[in-house]
């Protein structure tokens, strides 16, 4: 169990390194994008293209997809501590670990499972986009909804993890 | 009694029970919005084909350009922190202000202020702010209290402030131009951090242990600390000129300014030495990390929202809306009163779709004689009407125990900052918030003044 | 269905042949109490065009006397404006009012459900889809999608758009930053502008900063709503990439097939009312807004000719490479084709003459 653990961190944690230069590219894109837009006015020259714009919310989606299991990894995502932090450790760890399985795992899970037909869906017909100099739309949908899997497997981790440390082990 | 009209009520009890057991924020409301589902569909309110708007609501985010601005400014914020010229701004302003205490604080303000007039999503300035100066308040002996306060508050000026896309949304469900709210919530947006400067000068003044003020460092000449005062003070004001000035010169809207005020931040780390390649990952990856965090808390309001309109939630508060007092204060009164309340559990942008077409007509209706003298009085008295609202909206995302800023400010504080400390530290700001909403109702010439 | 509700409805029936003739069979179906949730792509803002799916609502409500009721969402109310296909077609929801042209990405042949630049005018549009191939060829390609699909208003030629500086020739286009989705704006980009689709908040200010040279929107009713006319002076017709964009009802096929054959036909009745009633609504209220467009220092400018030729030759070069690449396209394209023909040669000669009169006076 441990070792799935282990191992499902290791995916997350490479992913979400990944992104940290997905997000540089949509910065540099942004920035770009606007400079390349205002100088086609100067120049009387579309310098641009619809492209870049898209370009940018496609890499900001691969960031909301796969952002989900890495800020789970990193227990970015924030609680309300008021009454958690006077609990005991021993009923912090149960309601840690019951908020995996009770939280975590069905909600990643219902999303996945919902999302599942969509992609298909758009796979099937190769969706593109509708406007100008757009982009394929298929391929983002299904690294969205891989990226929904992952959160999956990493709410599994969790829950596994949330149970070693409630019984005393640690995991690492 | 109709089923929903005992599941609504109980889903936001559920969803604070969640909460405060310590739920991750994002699960409670997805969590809730499941278990509730379930209940809906037992309840044969809805089937669980209704589910699937959930991906199309997903991809809706996930496309959403204007959401953009969170990685954007998270990432400018960042860089000033890590490469210490945040600090140093905060500081070195902190000393200018000499024995006047709370400098640091003021200062703060003021620069939420400037970064409001950037962005006007809330994610971003308050997360910013988070970054840039919290920690630097903390070493100086602020109070914990006061100086979450001071950012949650000056983070959400944002949404009063124009550009802001709670003025947006408003401005499309009253029907009313967006140039108009725009104009007219400039001033509300300034008095605002007047109270709020105002606020912190007073509680130094007497509590001076709170907000301490920095001592000027010995042996400094006033002609070399001018000199370091420039020298700190123009990485941020060229950082600032760039984010405004790339909106106001045309070259960027409003959401690529946080692109030009993300490689202006890199540029400025770059020049003075302290953009590391070690220095850069660790920013992208907290910017990748806080941003997911914002989006997967808009992921657990979406699948709320969509339970809660499933289970006809919508029509229970548009029951509630349809019988209101008659006269102009006593209409006003309820509608913000159940906005606040409303803002306790559902998203602006719900809050907005739900309420305002169900006041509207009604707002134009008793609002408008107030106007008279103005030559179009139901433009301007739906225009004031907006600005109410949306400095009411605005509150909601300070008010505990769920103001979204509130979690997004916990999600960048140090762990000795509790949620307990945000909570009571925001109290004086809702405050201040009550009486900057109720001097512009009864002196509406402050917000659509403008206008005339 | 329950056997309780059966019997009930046996009876019913039973009681119906005793009487005679008096209540006929059709009664016994409407009997049933359906529920329906209608997406809309459209704001409540947008309010004629929104108002065509509440005008559906209201009568479907009133014909079967409560008993079939269908709620309208306003866009992003349950799913956002652009999805209201996906969720039709996944069956999260039974009905949405939208415009197919958004939905080209998924197969470009949707478009002339709605409009492509250069194509019908509002009669020609009525007459190919209603007493044409067109709702036939539109409905057996969205029957792909799990969908069918019923006109449900028009907004009539729409406006060319908000322009911060005059387009006097085909050069002004080259790399004005414009605001324009779907096929205009891939006629646009050809054209060498510089087609950037903004997200809605951004639009307002990018225009006012001068971020953006133009934007399009619908027509003058709706754009003086949204205060273009403050920050962008010049205003275009006509918009040639919206002659006259159809707004369709889209039911799902598994929702259709359960409905009784009785209320199919209310909601056909209902969504045909809803179809002309937006047109009518939409005359009426263009030409006072116009007058107060102009009276607010608006000014009115056509697109020069060059613009227009240059832009109609562009539009069919892409339909014909579309064509080229897929087989549904070509179909539904050569029919819409030969029926634009057609119909051009009557109403160009005949009705074209009487508009000139009734409008130029001579
Ligand atoms: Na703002
Ligand atoms: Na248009």
């Amino acid at each position: 169990m441990k070792k799935i653990a282990n191992f499902i961190d290791k995916i997350t944690s490479a992913t979400g390194y990944i992104l940290n230069y997905i997000c540089l590219i949509m910065i540099l894109l942004g920035f770009t994008n606007a400079i390349l837009r205002k100088l086609s006015q100067y120049f009387g020259v579309n310098l641009t293209s619809n492209m870049y714009f898209e370009m940018q919310w496609y890499l900001f989606a691969l960031i909301f997809a796969y952002g989900f299991s890495y800020a789970l990894l990193h227990k970015e995502h924030v609680k309300i501590d008021i009454f958690y932090n006077r609990f005991s450790k021993k009923t912090q760890k149960r309601i840690d670990f019951l908020a995996g399985i009770f939280f975590f795992i069905p909600v990643s899970l219902l999303l996945c499972y919902l999302t599942y037909p969509m992609v298909l869906k758009s796979w099937v017909i190769k969706e593109s986009s509708p406007d100008p100099n757009g982009l394929p739309r298929y391929p983002l949908k299904i690294a969205v909804l891989l990226g929904l899997f992952l959160l999956v497997l990493q709410s599994i981790s969790e829950t596994i993890k949330s149970w070693y440390s409630l019984r005393g082990e640690d995991v690492s | 009694m109709s089923p929903e009209t005992i599941l609504v009520p109980l889903m936001f009890v559920t969803l604070i029970v969640f909460l405060l057991l310590g739920i991750p924020v994002a699960f409670a409301l997805s969590g809730t919005a499941l278990l509730f589902s379930l209940l809906g569909i037992k309840f044969g309110l809805f089937s669980f084909d209704l589910l699937y708007a959930l991906p199309e609501r997903l991809m809706g985010i996930a496309e959403n350009y204007i959401l953009l601005a969170i990685p954007f400014f998270i990432f400018m914020g960042s860089i000033l922190e890590r490469s210490g010229l945040a600090e140093d701004l905060l500081e070195t302003m902190g000393q200018a202000f000499g024995s006047l205490r709370g400098g640091l604080a003021i200062s703060v303000v003021v620069v939420g202020t400037l970064l409001a007039a950037a962005t006007g999503i809330v994610g971003a300035t308050v997360i910013t702010m988070g970054l840039i100066s919290l920690p630097a308040m903390l070493r100086h002996g602020y109070s914990k209290k006061l100086a979450c306060g001071v950012i949650a508050a000056s983070g959400t000026l944002g949404q009063i402030i124009p550009p802001s896309i709670v003025l947006i949304v408003l401005a499309d469900q009253l029907g009313v131009s967006v140039g108009d709210m725009f104009l007219a919530a400039i001033i509300p947006g300034l008095i605002l951090s007047g109270f709020y400067v105002l606020y912190v000068f007073l509680v130094s003044l007497f509590k001076p242990e709170i907000a301490p003020a920095i001592p000027k460092e010995k042996n400094v000449s006033t002609v070399a600390f001018i000199k370091k005062v420039l020298k700190v003070v123009f990485p941020p004001l060229f950082l600032i000129a760039v984010v405004l000035g790339s909106i106001f010169a045309g070259w960027a809207t409003p959401t690529e300014a946080g692109a030009f005020g993300a490689v202006g931040a890199m540029v400025l780390a770059w020049f003075s030495g302290r953009l590391t390649r070690k220095t850069l990952e660790e920013c992208l990856t907290s910017t990748v990390k806080l941003s997911s965090m914002v989006l997967f808390i808009l992921v657990g309001a979406t699948f709320f929202t969509l339970v809660f309109r499933g289970l006809y939630g919508d029509f229970v508060i548009e029951d509630l809306l349809t019988h209101l007092p008659g006269k102009e204060y006593g209409f006003l009164l309820t509608v913000n009163l159940v906005v606040f309340i409303l803002g306790f559990f559902l998203d602006f942008f719900e809050i907005v779709f739900i309420v305002v077409p169900l006041v509207a007509p009604v707002a134009e209706r008793l609002l408008s004689p107030i106007f008279s003298d103005f030559s179009e009085p139901s433009r301007i008295a739906l225009v004031w009407f907006g600005i109410i609202i949306s400095m009411n909206l605005q509150t909601s995302f300070l008010t505990p125990p769920l103001g979204f800023s509130l979690f997004y400010l916990k999600g960048v504080s140090p762990p000795e900052v509790t949620t307990a400390d945000i909570y009571k530290g925001v109290v004086p700001f809702i405050l201040i918030q009550i009486i900057a909403l109720a001097s512009i109702i009864f002196f509406p010439e402050i917000s659509v003044g403008i206008l005339k | 269905m329950e056997r309780r509700d059966f019997l009930k409805m046996a009876g019913i029936a039973l009681a119906g042949t005793a009487a005679g003739s008096l209540i006929k069979p059709i009664n016994v179906h409407a009997k049933k109490r359906i529920r329906w949730r209608m997406a809309s792509s459209f704001p409540k803002a947008v309010d004629v065009i929104y108002g065509g799916g509440k005008t559906i609502c209201d009568l479907v409500r009133e014909m079967t006397d409560g008993m079939f009721d269908i709620r309208i969402y306003a866009a992003g109310e349950l799913v956002p404006g652009l999805k209201v296909f996906d969720a039709v077609q996944e069956g999260a929801i039974q009905a949405g009012h939208t415009t197919l042209y958004y939905y080209i990405g998924k197969h470009p042949a949707f478009a002339f459900g709605t409009a492509v630049p250069f194509g019908l005018i509002y009669r020609q549009q009525e007459a190919w889809l209603h007493q044409g191939n067109g709702n036939k060829l539109i409905n057996s390609l969205a029957s792909d999608f799990n969908l069918i699909t019923f006109p449900a208003g028009n907004t009539g030629a729409q406006m060319g758009g908000w322009y911060r500086k005059p387009i006097r020739s085909l050069k002004d286009l080259k790399g004005l930053r414009m605001r324009i989705p779907g096929l205009g704006g891939k006629v646009m980009a050809r054209l060498g502008v510089s087609v950037q689709v903004l997200a809605g908040g951004d639009i307002y200010p990018a225009l006012e900063r001068g971020a953006l040279d133009a934007t399009e929107w619908v027509g003058p009713y709706d754009d003086e709503k949204l205060g273009f006319y403050k920050v962008a002076k010049y205003y275009y017709y006509p918009g040639w990439w919206e002659p006259a964009p159809s707004i369709h009802l889209v039911v799902n096929k598994k929702a259709w097939e359960n409905l009784p054959k009785e209320y199919q036909e209310v909601l056909r009745a209902a969504a045909r009312i809803a179809n002309v009633k937006m047109m009518a609504q939409y005359d009426v209220k263009n030409p006072p807004a116009l007058k107060r467009l102009l009276e607010k220092g608006v000014k009115l400018e056509r697109f020069p000719d060059d613009v227009i030729k240059a832009a109609k030759k562009e539009a069919f070069d892409l339909y014909e490479e579309i064509a080229s690449k897929d087989a549904t396209y070509r179909k539904i394209f050569e029919d819409w084709k030969k029926f634009k023909k057609e119909t051009s040669s009557w109403l160009g000669l005949n009705e074209f003459a009487m508009e000139t009169i009734t409008f130029k006076g001579v």
